[in-house]
């Protein structure tokens, strides 16, 4: 789970030093066991031929993924302090450690923390430890109680395994201290590993005491008695010290994997003769063979001390392939294929995601696709399918906003140099602080209706409507006295604004995709291309920017039927891409891009279309941006068209739903739901919208 | 390019001449009708409440654009004057949210808080104004409550693009004429102002394209209540063809007209406003 840790230039990596070989791969292979895992749990067995039902027990234990986590991050953190420890350095630094581990993990897993937990706001019916789950799941602790070992209500399961993996975290370089100050005088691979064998043993004990002292009772213990009782059921097993057990193997095998890149004409040879491909290749075998053996096994009954995950004979075999790929010569190359490692970087947005993913397509797709649900096979392939699909894009995307610029701002926090200050500020005087306090009051008057609508929502259906308002009703700190999210789970229970939401995601993203694609082949024809009736087309696509069209919604509706597009998401998309604006935008920002780019592509015999994409599209982003903002904002918005396409309440976009309901408090709430999107995204793209802004002022 | 050229081909032109033709039929309903000349514009160029529809859409046109943009100005000049690049964004992002909703929501909360035992006219009481206000319902009143709506969901955009234009400044123009001894209202009318002249003229055209389609916002803030002062042409087009006998030919006809109004008055503004060529470069 977590990242590739830069760290080693011994076995040669497929792109260049600086990754451990094969390590994305098992990431991946780990990854998509747990999501396949998650998908085929949906399926309901019995109706299965006896041969598929096997298949099914076999693909039960793919949970064995989040293990393979575990070892994997044991392995690829503890290098950096084996190598200081092996060559005589001291301890790294633990602050950066921190940093680093913090920066990876946090930003999606509280972006994950934060959906389950608005999610089951709105959609759980019965909520239980709601305040204790957040504040445990915030802080990582979540794992330390079976009341709060799932912090997601059972919206986003996996969740429940990063407090443990946090606390393996913390636990690695208290160990590994302890190994600098006690044995750090005369050092050597032997007395490191004896140590952490030791280390083993210590959590054996531990291990055993957990289950002493801290076994749940067995009253509603298991899951037929939801959420509590199956965290009761996994409690004693799945505990912290258990897991640092499985990720500490990874520690040793991380050892051992140091200690066979010194150098050594033995090893040499081994490794020249293919010899850790082979044994690479006989544990890639091994593993799936073991698990075919313990399918359908009883839970926890296989292992020592019933850990969970078969520990330690899967776990050693775990940490034996990392070692062996480590040194493979092509094996490593073969599973960091590109797919692999792609889905090995979103492979932390994949896990936390997947989840909720699936339960989102239960939700709105497929009905029965939930815990042995789905009896119908094809169904279940094509649920599962889109479950994968819609996986991969969240992930990625939550890669590229979420994850990748934390973690590229803590990599430059740390590539400063020494002396680096933060810019001084201009002092702002007594004059300028009353100025921006009076300019902060006016904003705050501005957007008061917005902030009565939020009471609003929050208010019980009887206090909505009380004049004087309930907010000046009563003194400031009894004002959320009476707050409930009643309007919230009424206005999507009841008037089916997730379905409005979702039909409103539809036809704005591919609104704006659509227009992106269209707008910008056109500007790029225009600005790049010669032919005759150029300056015509261009005149008459800019001159529909003046043209009020919508006065013409009587005709857009004969128009939308003859085409068959009353009631179809493209019935919004399409008029959307015809966009004149959008034209002239990326023409003029298109114009202003070197002739010489363009130039020296054609001479290497690019295409037009190559072109545009390879050269073009990458140099003109900050258009895009804006292009993307002033399109979301006019179609998620826009009234007048859906209310004459979408005749069917299926169909509903969030503002023709909105203008539906009757009930304030519940407009309030839906109201404010569909504000967040378009400021989220005004947020995102401000700097880019600012500059495409002043951009066009110049022309 | 070409795929553009399709789709604008159906959604603009296709539309514009489709609707020629139904406005040339009785269409009703789901009945597509028969030919019948030019009646139904004659019936609409006879039509009083056509007339005052479009009269409503110039005068509402006109309030948006004298109140907004002087407000945006004044604003984006103040907001100016705080140093602190990040102040100013955060501060400047907070006049934009209103621009980011959609106007339903808008609409919707200020029916709500303007209802009649309501927000504000419990406010106003507490200040010992007449607080029995019918802001929906009474004609004399309802275009202010609408232009006001539209000032609030309106200025935060103009007040980005003038703060934007203030910044696009050549900073050396206003030290030179410190230097020859111009004073700080001096600057700011000789310097500041004829420098504005194009984002004015952008803004002016922008606005006014926007609020002569006013719709979304009319419908929903006075729902069955909408009188004369606040019916706008696109309310009374949607009336005509899907309210009552759902005259849909009337309605296309009355929007082909509108349609050749509203882009005279637009094209007659970009002239008036000095920008002969619409906005080559």
């Amino acid at each position: 789970m977590s990242s590739a840790t830069r760290s080693s230039d011994l076995a040669a990596a497929p792109d260049g030093p600086g990754r451990l070989s094969g390590a994305d791969g098992v990431r991946a292979l780990a990854c998509l066991a747990v999501i396949v895992f998650h998908c085929v749990q949906r399926l309901y067995p019995y109706q299965l031929s006896d041969a598929a039902q096997e298949v099914q027990a076999f693909i039960l234990v793919w949970d064995v993924g989040v293990s393979v986590f575990f070892v994997l991050s044991g392995f690829l953190l503890s290098i950096p302090f084996w190598r200081a420890y092996l060559e005589g350095g001291s301890l790294p630094s633990l602050r950066e450690y921190v940093r680093r581990r913090a920066a990876r993990i946090v930003p999606g897993y509280y972006a994950a923390l934060g959906v389950s937990a608005l999610l089951a706001l709105l959609f759980v019916r019965r909520l239980e430890y709601f305040w204790p789950r957040l504040l445990t799941g915030l802080t990582f602790t979540s794992g330390f109680h079976y009341k709060t070992l799932f912090p997601d209500h059972g919206i986003d399961s996996p969740l429940w395994s990063i407090s443990f993996e946090v606390c393996c975290y913390a636990l690695l370089p208290l160990f590994m201290a302890l190994l600098f100050r006690a044995l750090g005088r005369t050092r050597s691979f032997a007395r490191g590993m004896v140590f952490w064998l030791a280390v083993e043993l210590l959590l054996f004990g531990a291990n055993d005491l957990i289950h002493r002292w801290f076994t749940p009772s067995s009253i509603e213990r298991g899951w037929e008695f939801g959420l509590v009782g199956g965290s009761k059921w996994w409690m004693p097993h799945y505990n912290p010290v258990g897991f640092f057990a499985q990720f500490a193997v990874g520690i040793l095998a991380a050892g051992v994997t140091l200690r066979l890149s010194r150098p050594s004409r033995r090893i040499d040879r081994f490794r020249a003769r293919r010899g850790f491909d082979a044994a690479a290749a006989l544990l890639l075998i091994a593993i799936p063979a073991f698990l075919w053996c313990v399918r359908g096994a009883r839970q926890f009954s296989v292992g020592l001390q019933g850990q969970p995950f078969y520990f330690p004979y899967l776990t050693v075999l775990i940490g034996g392939l990392l070692v062996a790929l480590a040194h493979s010569r092509s094996m490593g190359r073969l599973l960091d294929n590109r797919f692999f490692r792609f889905t090995a970087r979103i492979s932390f947005g994949l896990y936390v995601w997947h989840f909720v993913v699936a339960n989102l397509v239960n939700f709105y797709v497929f009905d029965h696709f939930y815990q042995g649900g789905m009896r119908d096979w094809p169904v279940w392939a094509l649920a599962s399918a889109l479950t994968i699909g819609l996986s991969y894009l969240v992930a990625a995307v939550s890669w590229a906003w979420v994850e990748k610029p934390v973690l590229d701002r803590a990599h430059r926090a740390r590539h400063r140099p020494a002396h680096w200050r933060p810019e001084p500020r201009g002092r702002m005087g007594l004059g300028g602080v009353v100025n921006v306090a009076a300019l902060g009051l006016l904003a705050f008057l501005f957007l008061s209706p917005l902030v009565w609508m939020l009471d609003l929502s929050l208010r019980p259906s009887l206090e909505v409507e009380a004049i004087p308002p309930m907010m000046f009703q009563k003194p400031i700190w009894q004002l959320t006295q009476s707050y409930t999210r009643d309007s919230y789970l009424a206005s999507f229970l009841n008037w089916n604004v997730g379905r409005a939401l979702f039909n409103s995601l539809v036809v704005t993203s591919g609104a704006v995709l659509l227009t992106g694609l269209v707008c910008s082949l056109c500007a790029y024809a225009l600005v790049f291309m010669r032919y005759r009736g150029k300056q015509v087309f261009f005149l008459v696509a800019i001159s529909t920017m003046m043209l009020p069209t919508s006065t013409l919604i009587v005709s857009y509706y004969r128009v939308m039927a003859s085409l068959h597009l009353i009631n179809s998401w493209f019935g919004l998309i399409l008029p959307a891409a015809a966009s004149g604006f959008s034209v002239f935008l990326l023409r003029q920002y298109f114009i202003k891009i070197p002739g010489d780019l363009i130039e020296s592509a054609k001479m290497e015999g690019a295409s037009h279309l190559q072109i545009w994409w390879h050269v073009v599209l990458p140099v003109a982003r900050p258009a895009l941006a804006a292009l993307a903002v002033v399109q979301f904002r006019l179609v998620w918005n826009d009234f007048l068209l859906p209310m004459v396409v979408m005749r069917n309440d299926e169909y509903m976009t969030l503002p023709l739903r909105l203008a539906s309901m009757g009930e304030p408090g519940q407009m309030a709430a839906t109201g404010l739901i569909s504000i967040l999107l378009p400021l989220a995204l005004f947020i995102a793209f401000h700097k880019k919208f600012m500059e495409t802004l002043a951009v066009g002022m110049k022309s | 390019m070409a795929p553009l050229g399709i789709l604008m081909a159906v959604f603009v032109f296709l539309v514009f001449i489709r609707g020629f033709l139904i406005s040339l039929t009785d269409a009703q309903g789901i009945n597509h009708g028969s030919f019948i000349g030019l009646a139904n514009f004659k019936a609409i160029a006879a039509d009083r409440q056509f007339w005052t529809a479009v009269l409503t859409t110039l005068e509402f046109a006109g309030a948006c654009l004298i109140t907004q943009l002087p407000a945006a100005f004044l604003l984006a000049s103040w907001l100016r004057t705080v140093r602190s690049q990040r102040i100013q964004a955060v501060l400047s992002a907070a006049f934009l949210v209103p621009f980011l909703m959609n106007s339903v929501v808008t609409a919707l909360l200020f029916r709500m808080l303007f209802a009649e035992p309501g927000i504000v006219n419990w406010l106003l009481g507490l200040l010992h104004l007449p607080d029995q206000v019918r802001w929906v319902f009474d004609p004399e009143v309802s275009f202010g409550l609408l232009v006001g709506v539209a000032f609030w969901q309106g200025i935060g955009f103009p007040t980005i693009y003038f703060l934007t234009a203030f910044q696009a400044i050549d900073p050396t123009i206003y030290e030179a004429a410190t230097l020859d001894g111009a004073s700080a209202p001096v600057r700011f009318l000789r310097i500041t102002v004829p420098l504005m002249r194009p984002a004015v003229t952008f803004l002016a055209v922008t606005s006014a394209v926007g609020s002569l389609v006013v719709f979304d916002l009319v419908f929903l803030l006075f729902q069955q209540g909408v009188n004369d002062n606040v019916r706008s042409i696109l309310i009374y087009i949607y009336g005509k063809a899907y309210f009552g006998n759902l005259e849909l030919g009337l309605g296309a006809a009355a929007g082909w007209i509108a349609f050749f109004i509203i882009l005279v008055v637009s094209l007659l503004q970009l002239n008036v406003l000095g920008l002969g060529k619409p906005q080559e470069e």
